[in-house]
C-alpha cells in the first residue's frame, strides 16, 4: 500500500516536472508558429484568390518548429476525403471580420483581411499514463496540442499615420466612395503640373468645363474630371502642387527614399496647416504644402522605384502584354497593365519598393467630419483635409537598380504621375498588395 | 536463540536500509527536479527568442551605403544590437541588465535577415537563433545541482542553433540616402 502510494506521488512527480513542461513548450512553440504564420499570411491578402494561395502558402512555409526545435510543421491539415490529417498539421482559413466565419478557400476573395492559423500537435508523454491521467480522448500516452492565432489587416483611417508616407498627395472628392473614386490603375497626381491663372478663362473661381488646359502641362489622365480640377484650380492655386514636407534637396531625397515622414498625419487633418518642426517655421501652424522642388525630385523618384526588386515570372506579360518575358526579367514596366504583373507575376515577392504610401487630399475641404465623410465647407483656400490613404505604385524603366522613367520622361511643368493600387495595406517591405475596397489605411496585426 | 541473536543485529541493517533508500530517493527526485528545471529554462529561453524575432520583424529596416553595417550587404550593428538586448534582457536599449537566464550574453543571439534582394537589401523574414557566442561557445543549461551533485550527473543542454523563431519582415524602410 505504501508502496503504491510512493511510486504513484513518485511518478506524479515526474509527470509534472518533464511531461507538463515538455507539453508548455511544445504549446509555446507552435503559437510562435502560429503567430509567424498568421502575419505571414494576412500581409498576403489582397482582396483576390491569388491573395489567399499566396497567404495559405505563406503560412505553412513560415518555417518555425516545435518539440525543442526538431519538428517541421508544413502539412496542411485535411478534414474530408480519403487522405484525412487531423494531427501534426495546420489549418489556414480566412474570414472578412475577426469573429466572421472562417473559410480556407473562399469562393469570392474581397474583403478577406484576417487570416487565423491552427496547429493540432501530439506530444507523447512519458510519465503521466503511468497515473491514468488522461486530458483529451485517445491513447493515454499522447496529449493533442493545439495553437490559435489570428492576424488581420487593421483599419488605422483614424489614428495617425507617424511614418512612412510620401510627402505627395492624390486628390479626391470622393471621400465616401469606394477607392475614393478612383480607378485602380489609373494615373493620379502626385505632383500637380503648375496652375496658370492667366490662361483663357483661368481665373481662380472659374468653373469652365476645360480646366485641364489652365495647367501648364496636361494633369495625369485619372485627374481629368471636372470636381478634382476644380478643387485644385480653385483651392490650391499656383502656389500649390501637391508636394508637402521639406524644401532642401537632401531632405526630398531622405522624406521619399527613407520615407522619414515630417509630421505624423490623421484622417481630417488639414495638410495646408500642419506644425511643421524645421527651424524655418518660427510658429506652427506652418504651411507644408509647397511647390517642391521638381528637377531633384524626379531623380529621386527613380531611385525610389530602382530599389525595388520584383522580378517577373517568366512567361508572363512584364506590362507589354505580350507575355515576352523570357526569363527572369525586372518589373520594369511602364505600361498601365502593372498591378497583376507586379503583385502576383513575380517570385519571389518583392520587397515592394515601387509602391508608397500617400495621404489622400480634398482641396477646399474643411472641418472633414471623419465619421459622416463629409467636409464642413468646400472651396475653403487655406484647406486641404485628409481623406484617407492611398497606395501607389512608382514608374519604372530600365533595369533593377537603374530606374530611369522620370528624369527620361518630364519636363520641368510635367506632373508627376503614379499608378493607383488601392487603399494602402500594411507596411512596404513586402510588396503587400492592397485590401479590396473601404478607403483607410491597414496594418497587418495579431489580434488574437 | 537464533531469533534473538538475529533481532539484535537489526538496528544496523536499518541505517543501511535507510541510507541506501535515501540514496536512491534523492537521485530520482534530484533527477526528476533537473529535467523540470532544464524544460523550464528552455521554456524562458524559448520565449525570450520569440519576443526577440517579433520585435525585429516589426522595426524599421536600416540600411544605408553610410551606416556601419555588420557586414557588406547586411544589417545595420544598431538593428542587430537592439534585437540581442531584445532577446537578452527585454529591452532593445540594453539598459536593463538582467539576462532572461543566467549567463546568456548578447552575443549568443544570432539574428539572420533572409532573402535580402534590392539596393536596400528588405528582408522577407527575420529569424533569431541561439548560436554560439563571441568565443564560439554554445549557451548551455545546466541543472540546479549539476555535474557536482554526487548521485546525479545532471541533465545539461547545449544550444546550438536552437531555439530558433522566424517572423515575417512588417517593418517600415527606413534607410538613409
Amino acid at each position: 500500500m505504501t508502496m503504491a502510494a510512493g511510486a504513484f506521488s513518485l511518478f506524479g512527480a515526474m509527470g509534472v516536472a518533464i511531461d507538463v513542461g515538455r507539453l508548455f513548450i511544445i504549446r509555446n512553440e507552435t503559437q510562435a508558429y502560429c503567430d509567424a504564420a498568421a502575419l505571414a499570411a494576412a500581409l498576403e491578402l489582397n482582396g483576390t484568390s491569388q491573395g489567399i494561395t499566396a497567404a495559405t502558402s505563406a503560412a505553412l512555409n513560415v518555417g518555425n518548429k516545435y518539440n525543442i526545435d526538431s519538428s517541421a510543421l508544413t502539412t496542411q491539415c485535411v478534414t474530408s476525403g480519403n487522405n484525412t490529417i487531423t494531427t501534426n498539421c495546420v489549418t489556414v482559413d480566412f474570414a472578412q471580420t475577426q469573429n466572421g466565419t472562417y473559410s480556407s478557400n473562399p469562393s469570392n476573395a474581397s474583403g478577406y483581411i484576417y487570416a487565423r492559423v491552427q496547429t493540432s500537435v501530439n506530444a507523447n508523454l512519458y510519465f503521466m499514463p503511468a497515473l491514468l491521467v488522461k486530458f483529451t480522448s485517445g491513447p493515454g500516452y499522447i496529449q493533442k496540442v493545439n495553437a490559435l492565432a489570428i492576424a488581420g489587416q487593421i483599419d488605422l483611417s483614424t489614428t495617425q499615420i507617424k511614418n512612412g508616407a510620401m510627402p505627395y498627395t492624390a486628390v479626391s472628392t470622393n471621400p465616401s466612395q469606394k477607392d475614393f473614386g478612383f480607378t485602380v490603375g489609373g494615373l493620379y497626381d502626385m505632383q500637380w503640373p503648375q496652375y496658370n491663372a492667366n490662361r483663357g478663362h483661368c481665373a481662380q473661381g472659374d468653373s469652365l468645363s476645360h480646366l485641364e488646359d489652365c495647367f501648364n502641362s496636361t494633369p495625369c489622365s485619372g485627374d481629368l474630371n471636372s470636381a478634382t480640377l476644380k478643387a485644385v484650380t480653385q483651392s490650391w492655386g499656383a502656389s500649390t502642387n501637391g508636394y508637402w514636407g521639406y524644401n532642401s534637396n537632401s531632405d526630398i531625397a531622405g522624406t521619399v527614399l527613407g520615407t522619414n515622414q515630417i509630421v505624423p498625419v490623421a484622417l481630417g487633418d488639414n495638410l495646408q496647416a500642419m506644425p511643421e518642426t524645421t527651424a524655418n517655421c518660427n510658429s506652427a501652424p506652418c504651411n507644408v504644402l509647397t511647390n517642391g522642388n521638381k528637377a531633384v525630385e524626379a531623380g529621386i523618384l527613380d531611385a525610389r522605384a530602382s530599389g525595388d526588386d520584383d522580378v517577373v515570372l517568366a512567361g508572363s506579360n512584364n506590362g507589354t502584354g505580350n507575355g515576352n518575358c523570357s526569363n527572369s526579367c525586372w518589373n520594369n514596366v511602364d505600361g498601365l497593365t502593372t498591378i497583376s504583373d507586379y503583385f502576383f507575376n513575380d517570385n519571389p515577392l518583392g520587397n515592394g519598393r515601387r509602391t508608397f504610401l500617400v495621404p489622400v487630399v480634398y482641396p477646399g475641404c474643411a472641418n472633414y467630419n471623419t465619421t459622416t465623410q463629409t467636409c464642413g465647407s468646400t472651396g475653403t483656400t487655406t484647406s486641404t483635409a485628409v481623406i484617407g490613404w492611398g497606395e501607389f505604385l512608382l514608374y519604372s524603366k530600365g533595369t533593377s537598380g537603374n530606374s530611369t522613367w522620370y528624369k527620361d520622361n518630364l519636363q520641368g511643368n510635367d506632373p508627376f504621375c503614379a499608378i493607383y493600387v488601392g487603399p494602402w495595406t500594411g507596411p512596404e517591405g513586402n510588396g503587400s498588395g492592397s485590401s479590396s475596397g473601404g478607403s483607410g489605411a491597414y496594418r497587418v496585426k495579431l489580434v488574437q | 536463540m537464533i531469533a534473538i541473536r538475529r533481532r539484535r543485529r537489526q538496528s544496523g541493517n536499518v541505517l543501511i536500509e535507510a541510507a541506501l533508500g535515501l540514496l536512491i530517493l534523492v537521485a530520482v527526485f534530484s533527477g526528476t527536479f533537473d529535467f523540470g528545471f532544464t524544460f523550464w529554462q528552455y521554456n524562458a529561453l524559448q520565449t525570450a527568442v520569440n519576443n526577440g524575432a517579433h520585435y525585429a520583424a516589426q522595426l524599421a529596416w536600416d540600411y544605408c551605403s553610410t551606416c556601419t553595417l555588420r557586414s557588406a550587404g547586411d544589417m545595420t550593428t544598431a538593428y542587430e544590437s537592439a534585437v540581442r538586448n531584445e532577446v537578452v534582457y527585454g529591452d532593445p536599449t540594453g539598459t536593463l541588465t538582467k539576462p532572461v537566464l543566467t549567463g546568456l550574453k548578447t552575443s549568443n543571439i544570432t539574428v539572420t535577415a533572409n532573402n535580402q534582394t534590392g539596393g536596400l537589401k528588405v528582408p522577407s523574414s527575420i529569424t533569431v537563433t541561439l548560436g554560439a557566442d563571441s568565443n564560439g561557445n554554445y549557451y548551455t543549461i545546466s541543472s540546479l545541482w549539476g555535474a557536482s551533485n554526487f548521485f546525479w550527473k545532471g541533465v545539461s543542454m547545449t544550444l546550438n542553433g536552437k531555439p530558433s523563431v522566424t517572423y515575417p519582415f512588417q517593418g517600415f524602410v527606413t534607410a538613409g540616402y
